[in-house]
């Protein structure tokens, strides 16, 4: 299973990034969206969105399933991956790069503390 | 992210599994419980074997389906006095299509008919409705009649697609040229005896096998071996809705009549009593406001079951089945509607808060390419 270290784990299967500019990137994890299968629609919020901390920020549809997709933290949304919304198949190709979700500014200090490492998040998920 | 796989049930302890789910397993099919069976719910992909299905041929494990064996003196007049449809005129070597109603004429489960000999039957049912077909059934039985479920050896594989005949063929002891649409017949399959019928639940040409679970895996291998593509439930589902067909507990529902559920072709009046038919009469005293309309998305959105529909602001009816249409690149829906919306009529579906357009269109979405039906039925 493909899960790169330099990110934190939901046990929904969501990833986060700290950017460097104090941003978090959100998307779901590799393990994901094989789980769905074949994205055809992703639904995600408009920028200025205000996401509620283990809210739901969007949906990804396969053909026979649905995904909410959760937050962990709260935050506002800054920018939202139109080229997977115009293009869901690139969560499935690339979940970690290009298929990213939204990227969020966090409310007060984000708390990654009760998220998971790529080692945990590997570890949980082989169980 | 949570995920839910649609028409699928939370897992409970005790599933069974059908005579091919080893086979599933091997070939990676993604298994979901499924009406009290674990079953695929695709393997390589749901709009890969859709696409399969439309060009060539599928197969489907149908072996979760209820089958019921029904014989002896007056097994068809009885049979004709609890499905809705005109079984006495079904000839032997033909299946037909019934429906068995509640007392108050609510569509209890829709079913096949296939016609074995003048007095010999079997009847496929849908999983979710073995228990309360089988207790109508044997509770209406006469002394004269037998009835037996064969779930302890029952297997049921449906090959599906315009590729069917020439991938079954050279396992068959007789000419499927011979099969028009809905013809059964008993024949010898790789050497063992089992009931072929012509049709299935796809819209598309196509043949349904009813053997022994034991023989059910070697045929499926071999299936494979000519060429034909596993498919799980989630192409099965898509196939039916781009092909109009009702399914049990999305059109079909106890508290929906047969023409609100869109299937009153299948009943018959004139032949006289059957089970249910009081009721279904009284309830007729008044026009029927609602049936089950063709619905096309007009974005991106896809509509699923429960969403509301609304036209010009107000609340209309309710989304039955949805999904995105590989075959026609679009997103399409049945859904319960007043009867006297007009096609392309503008409506609304409601999802997530969020309103998005959508048009009443004609059913079915794909046009059936199954093989013509004689003359004589």
């Amino acid at each position: 299973m493909n899960t790169p270290t330099d990110l934190f784990y939901t046990e929904s299967d969501e990833w986060l990034r700290r950017e460097d500019d104090g941003l978090v990137t959100l998307g779901i994890t590799d393990y994901a969206q094989g789980e769905l299968g074949e994205i055809v629609y992703l639904e995600l919020p408009e920028q200025g969105a205000s996401i509620v901390k283990d809210g739901s920020f969007g949906v990804a549809e396969s053909v026979k399933a649905v995904g909410e997709l959760h937050s962990p933290i709260a935050g506002e949304v800054v920018a939202a991956n139109t080229q997977a919304t115009e293009n869901p198949g690139l969560v499935n190709e690339s979940p970690f790069e290009n298929g990213w979700m939204i990227r969020l500014k966090p409310t007060g200090e984000a708390n990654f503390d009760s998220l998971m490492s790529a080692e945990e998040y590997a570890a949980y998920r082989a169980a | 992210m949570t995920t839910e796989i649609l028409n699928v049930e939370p897992p409970i302890p005790a599933h069974q599994r059908t005579a091919l789910f080893e086979a599933h397993k091997q070939c990676g099919g993604k298994i979901v419980p499924f009406a009290g069976w674990e079953l695929p719910v695709q393997y390589e992909g749901v709009k890969a074997e859709t696409l399969a299905v439309r060009a060539n041929c599928g197969l489907f494990d149908v072996g979760h389906m209820g089958q019921f064996d029904v014989w002896g003196e007056g097994a068809t007049a009885f049979l004709n006095t609890v499905v809705t449809a005109d079984w006495s005129k079904t000839r032997v070597g033909r299946a037909s299509y019934g429906l068995l109603l509640t007392e108050s004429g609510g569509v209890l489960d829709d079913v096949m008919g296939y016609r074995l000999e003048e007095e010999r039957w079997l009847v496929v049912v849908n999983a979710s409705r073995v228990q309360r077909d089988e207790e109508l059934l044997c509770s209406l039985l006469p002394s004269s009649v037998s009835f037996r479920n064969r779930l302890d050896s029952q297997a049921m594989i449906a090959i599906q697609g315009r590729g069917a005949e020439t991938i079954l063929q050279p396992f068959c002891s007789a000419a499927l040229s011979d099969f028009m649409f809905r013809d059964v017949r008993e024949i010898e399959v790789l050497g063992e005896k089992c009931v072929l019928a012509r049709g299935g639940y796809t819209g598309c040409d196509g043949f349904e096998w009813m053997g022994s679970a034991g023989l059910a895996p070697h045929l499926w291998q071999s299936l494979l071996e000519q060429g034909a593509v596993p498919c799980g439930l989630g192409a099965r589902d898509v196939l039916r809705l781009e092909a109009g067909l009702p399914l049990y507990g999305h059109e079909l529902r106890e508290n929906l009549s047969p023409y609100e559920s869109g299937v009153a072709f299948a009943v018959k009046f004139d032949k006289g009593e059957f089970h249910g038919r009081p009721g279904l009469l009284k309830g007729l005293q008044s026009p029927p406001q609602q049936t089950i309309r063709g619905v096309q998305m007009m974005g991106r959105a896809i509509a699923r079951d429960g969403y509301a529909v609304s036209c010009g602001g107000t609340r209309i009816g309710e989304i039955t089945s949805g999904t995105p249409s590989p075959t026609l690149d679009k997103n399409i829906a049945l859904a319960l509607l007043p009867t006297q919306l007009l096609l392309g009529t503008d409506i609304e579906i409601h999802i997530r808060g969020a309103v998005h357009p959508a048009q009443i269109v004609a059913l079915p979405f794909v046009p059936r390419s199954t093989k013509p039906t004689p003359k004589i039925s």
